[in-house]
């Protein structure tokens, strides 16, 4: 089709960063790359304003990136290799994957429709949306401090859609949390748990209540 | 997608009758919706000059589930929802089947009255271009986009219409104008416009033509639904941008006011992408397209 030959002109100097001398294609590959920097700064805001130096060239390297997905944000995925290609060559610290892996992965639990109680009817159980992921930084006490980079400790983050807003959300998965997670997710009685962990009843029955209010452990609604 | 079919109010069942036959006294009037705003809806209108309706761009919403879907889906309940899509890229090198799929089921669950695109090129080689490019005004490509628009209402749940995009350059290849472009595609193909006054105005800056003859040379009854929103000027070419970053200018009511006097009372429609807009900025906007709805009226 040699009629739309002047798009594959654009698109390659979208991608080449060479100096466009018509005003208004130049116009255009600057609005193009705008739009490409700004889904970036959407999914990952904290991430591109922490690596504010390298946030042109994070830019420059996505804008040339092949589209995996016709969706905008959806694509925005292919920043993580960006990322671990620029921690080979010590351009980023190791532990900024993680924060950049940490936005996608609380960006992209929004993108699904979960099957919640209210509509399955089912009894309580565990929020369907919840994806648990292991970091080896410990990102919840770097995101409450002003220091300039995480600690080198593991930390499991989950995940999920609040059962009734729907909003995304992140929890820090601590051990007395996972404890009361297993007590829903196997049926297992919060005293036998406590006294297999050696752990207290009492946390777990309060981290069991405040789930339920933060919506990771889900309840029939209409039993409400 | 959730594809639970939205119960309607009767205020939206009151709504959808206006927004289907406005009239002079009874003018449909409707904002682009960031989804910012979703919570303030209330403070933009009063109670004699009333939000008609809503659009949305539909890629914000189509593949996604939680809590940005079922927050629309719930304004779905009160307001009729029109959907303005920018990935189609209808005038580019192929329709993308699975987009059209998706789309069409969005339609389905919103429930919309009518869905536009922009008549241009977003998307290449099955890359997204982040912009939208010109489309080729030529005999062929006339031909291509008539076999598209069946294929559309073939799939498209509800009637689908183009907008007069906004373009800063002349592709190489172009045999027409774009008057005699859109007016090929309104008088064979039956195409319905989303008429866009700010795009209009942009486009006759930036391109030296007359808007106003343009205008009037447009079919009268070819137009679905008035886009109108601001412009901003591009600092390093001089190029008027159709950025709605700004409300709409002098000029662009003038257009909107000459627009419904030819079109008659269609409905138009506010578009301000920005959030940080005060509600009452945008009552503003909303009460002056009612007071040019009073303006264009006939005596």
């Amino acid at each position: 089709m040699g009629e739309l030959d002047y798009i594959d002109e654009f698109v390659r100097l979208c991608t080449d960063a060479a100096s466009v001398e018509d005003p208004a294609l130049n116009f255009y590959v600057r609005a193009a790359r705008g739009r490409k920097s700004g889904v970036l700064r959407a999914v990952f805001p904290t991430f591109m304003k922490r690596f504010k130096a390298q946030s042109k060239d994070l830019a420059q390297r996505y804008r040339d990136t092949d589209v995996s997905d016709p969706d905008w944000y959806r694509n925005a995925r292919e920043l993580l290799p960006i990322v671990d290609a620029m921690i080979s060559t010590g351009e980023l610290p190791a532990w900024s994957a993680a924060l950049a892996k940490h936005e996608w992965t609380l960006f992209g639990v929004g993108l699904t429709s979960f099957d919640f109680p209210e509509e399955s009817g089912s009894e309580t159980r565990l929020n369907p949306s919840l994806d648990a992921i292991e970091y080896p930084y410990d990102l919840p006490r770097w995101f409450e401090s002003s220091t300039p980079y995480p600690e080198h400790s593991p930390v499991n983050i989950g995940y999920y859609q609040h059962a009734q807003t729907l909003e995304s959300r992140w929890i820090e998965l601590t051990p007395a949390r996972l404890a009361a997670l297993r007590v829903v997710m196997e049926g297992l009685d919060p005293t036998d748990v406590a006294k297999l962990l050696g752990s207290d009843e009492d946390t777990i029955r309060t981290s069991i209540d405040q789930l339920k209010a933060d919506g990771l452990i889900v309840e029939n609604l209409q039993q409400n | 997608m959730n594809s639970t079919r939205t119960e309607f109010s009767d205020e939206r069942k009151q709504r959808l009758e206006r927004l289907k036959a406005p009239e002079w006294d009874r003018p449909a009037v409707g904002l682009m919706l960031r989804y910012a705003w979703r919570n303030s809806l209330d403070t933009f209108a009063t109670h004699d000059r009333p939000l008609t309706w809503l659009e949305v761009f539909p890629e914000n919403y189509f593949r996604r589930g939680g809590a940005r879907l079922a927050n629309l889906l719930k304004l779905a309940e009160d307001f009729p929802i029109t959907s303005h899509g920018v990935h189609l890229s209808v005038a580019g090198d192929a329709l993308d089947d699975a987009y059209i799929d998706e789309l069409a089921q969005f339609l389905e669950v919103i429930d919309a009255p009518w869905a536009s695109d922009h008549l241009g090129v977003s998307v290449h080689k099955k890359k997204l271009l982040h912009e939208i490019l010109p489309a080729v005004r030529s005999r062929e490509s006339l031909a291509r986009l008539s076999e598209r628009l069946d294929l559309l209402r073939a799939r498209m749940p509800c009637e689908f219409c183009l907008e007069n995009a906004a373009y800063y350059m002349t592709p190489p290849g172009c045999t027409l104008s774009e008057l005699e472009f859109l007016i090929q595609l309104i008088e064979n193909d039956g195409l319905k416009l989303i008429f866009d006054v700010n795009n209009l105005w942009v486009n006759a800056c930036n391109h030296d033509y007359d808007p106003n003859e343009f205008l009037a040379a447009l079919p009268k009854r070819c137009v679905r639904e008035i886009h109108i929103g601001g412009f901003s000027v591009d600092s390093q070419t001089g190029l008027f941008i159709d950025s709605h970053s700004a409300m709409p200018s002098p000029p662009v009511w003038h257009l909107l006011e000459l627009a419904l006097k030819r079109f008659g009372p269609v409905p138009v429609l506010l578009e301000i992408e920005r959030d940080d807009v005060a509600p009452r900025g945008i009552r503003r906007a909303l009460g002056r397209i009612y007071d040019t709805f009073e303006q264009a009226r006939p005596s």
